[in-house]
């Protein structure tokens, strides 16, 4: 496994991501999204910050709009509003809370297509089997961070020119812990896509088997905390553990999910590789 | 003898089904090479087991003395293949392709740049750069797929039924085309038309059932038959047969009216091919027999068709 392959073949699938018609209308609409999604958020800052002027009622109605969102507790919540500007951690969840979409959209497809149309005949030969996996899921990552970071420049380009008030340091650094937290937050989709597409082997099949799952968990996941809840080990089959828990502050609120992720991230690329060695191409 | 590609008790199955069954096979470097088989005797698995596309069960697999692992790759840039049924991607044009396969075979972007153009040229579709292969025809597909083969000049191409589906100018252009590329590389083909392959290839395996039935050079494989056949303009006469089985060195001869081929045996030790088959060519312009092919030894064809008839041989 050479490193340059790796990188030959991740810049190879950004650019061919990029030139595609799927790839080209995901960032068209996600800069649409964005873009009108800030503007609205933008357009509640200053009743927010009459709001906010007046304390409690405002960091009221953000939190709970927040806490129906990413299930954080209440209190843990308005330690979070205090300490933020509210717009900014309201970006922040929906930034986070988009993350599962924009790798649906970019990463569903790293292998899957290679196989079911045998274009990876092409390649293997030319490089080996680890780096043409390993390149393929760097490549769709790297369109995922370029969404996310399109997403999360749009969203606060808006809400900071509407909002008016902007704190530079402050908030550029808050909108940058943002921005790296949603990206670490990608990095278990990306494996598990990858994984699910070295397994199937069929790009659309691919988005039907991980909504299955995940649909299969949900109910398995009821099913056992109705029954007995201490056995319900079915939130760490999901990518992500707890990822609004990475809003907070609280460092050891957020180490569990960062632990889960790295783990979760590691497991899924090891049986992804596993499977991509073994079958046949 | 310098060996391209060196195969030992290579086996893989599908399942409970066993395509090859311990294929041993040498292709010595600087030939063009044929693989022939009938359908399903496990050509174009033997062709993806050595390319690591489908790793084998057992046996060893080695490209210029280095050995490959199972489902691995061979070493980088000695080795290429046009595999039968891969398909480029549909959304990238064809230039971009042949350039980032160039660049992944180890060549500078300057390089892998000149090499496409290169590549293409020596197929005759310099245009198709620009296009994807939707635009392309299907033997334009073909021909763009040898030229991805020859990229950065590999030692040894691997061309798995480089023809098929072609129509017969198509045809002749790619067998050109492969014979002009073969002067850099060795060559591996398969095909199911014979005298194509008769006229391509200087040695040849048969692959039967999953094992190699033959290997030999073209002589051994059609040459060693004591027997010259013609075709005739019409049907043998009775004199015709008697001048012929006068011959000191002729054996026996029959006629077919179905192929319209006289075949006639004869013994080495008594003539030579050569002067046998002059010998017998007297006797056709002596009684004005008129004739329009003559061809000393078998065809492929026999000589396929005579291996492929019965089962291999375990072992």
């Amino acid at each position: 496994m050479l490193p340059r392959d790796i990188w030959i073949i991740a810049r190879f699938e950004v650019w061919r991501h990029l030139r595609s018609r799927h790839g080209a209308l995901g960032l068209v609409l996600l800069m649409l999204a964005s873009g009108v999604l800030g503007y609205q958020i933008g357009g509640y800052s200053e009743a927010v910050d009459a709001l906010v002027d007046q304390a409690h009622p405002a960091l009221l109605m953000g939190g709970g709009m927040l806490q129906s969102m990413t299930e954080l507790p209440i209190d843990q919540l308005m330690e979070v509003l205090n300490a933020h500007p509210p717009m900014l951690v309201m970006l922040f969840a929906g930034l986070l809370s988009m993350v599962p979409l924009a790798t649906y959209v970019f990463a569903f497809d790293q292998t899957a297509s290679e196989i079911e149309t045998r274009h990876a005949r092409y390649l293997l030969f030319r490089s080996d089997r680890d780096a043409i996996y390993l390149g393929k899921a760097l490549g769709a990552y790297l369109m995922v961070a370029g969404a996310v970071t399109v997403a999360t420049a749009l969203l606060a380009a808006f809400i900071l020119a509407r909002s008016g008030t902007f704190a530079p340091v402050e908030d550029t650094l808050y909108m940058g812990r943002a921005w790296l937290t949603c990206l670490a937050t990608a990095v278990p989709y990306v494996a598990f896509l990858g994984m699910l597409g070295a397994v199937v082997g069929k790009s659309r099949r691919v988005l039907s088997v991980a909504v299955f799952f995940w649909i299969v968990l949900g109910i398995v996941g009821g099913l056992l905390s109705t029954w007995r809840p201490e056995l319900d080990f079915t939130p760490y089959l999901f990518p992500s553990l707890s990822r609004y828990h990475l809003l907070t502050d609280s460092f050891s609120m957020g180490l569990p999910t960062f632990v889960h992720l790295v783990l979760f991230s590691v497991t899924c690329v090891g049986l992804g590789l596993w499977r991509f060695r073994r079958r046949d191409l | 003898m310098s060996l391209a590609l060196r195969v030992r008790g290579l086996q893989k199955s599908y399942g409970s089904h066993t395509v090859l069954k311990g294929v041993d096979l040498d292709v010595p470097t600087g030939v063009v090479f044929g693989l022939v088989g009938p359908n399903g005797a496990g050509k174009t698995t033997l062709f993806s087991t050595v390319s690591g596309y489908l790793p084998q069960d057992a046996g060893a697999v080695e490209h210029f003395g280095a050995h490959t692992p199972p489902g691995g790759a061979p070493p980088k840039g000695t080795y290429s293949i046009l595999p039968q049924d891969a398909a480029f991607l549909p959304t990238v044009n064809l230039g971009a392709q042949l350039e980032f396969y160039g660049r992944l075979q180890g060549l500078s972007a300057k390089e892998a740049k000149s090499e496409r153009a290169r590549v293409l040229d020596s197929v005759g579709l310099p245009e198709v750069a620009r296009k994807k292969p939707a635009m392309l025809s299907h033997g334009m597909h073909k021909r763009v797929g040898i030229a991805q083969a020859f990229i950065g000049t590999p030692r040894l191409v691997i061309l798995d039924e480089p023809t098929a589906g072609l129509d017969p100018s198509a045809a002749r252009q790619v067998r050109g085309l492969i014979r002009e590329l073969s002067r850099a590389s060795t060559v591996m083909v398969s095909s199911h038309n014979l005298s194509e392959m008769e006229d391509l290839c200087s040695e040849f395996a048969i692959l039967h059932e999953g094992r190699i039935v033959r290997q030999d050079n073209l002589a051994g494989v059609i040459g060693g038959a004591a027997v010259v056949i013609f075709r005739l303009g019409g049907e043998v006469t009775e004199a015709l047969r008697e001048a012929m089985l006068a011959l000191p060195c002729v054996t026996d001869l029959d006629w077919s009216n179905d192929t319209e081929r006289l075949r006639v045996h004869f013994d080495p030790e008594v003539l030579t091919p050569p002067k046998a088959a002059q010998a017998m060519l007297g006797v056709l312009v002596e009684r004005g027999t008129s004739f329009v092919e003559m061809q000393v030894g078998k065809s492929l064809e026999d000589r396929f068709i005579e291996e492929t008839s019965t089962p291999p041989a375990a072992g």
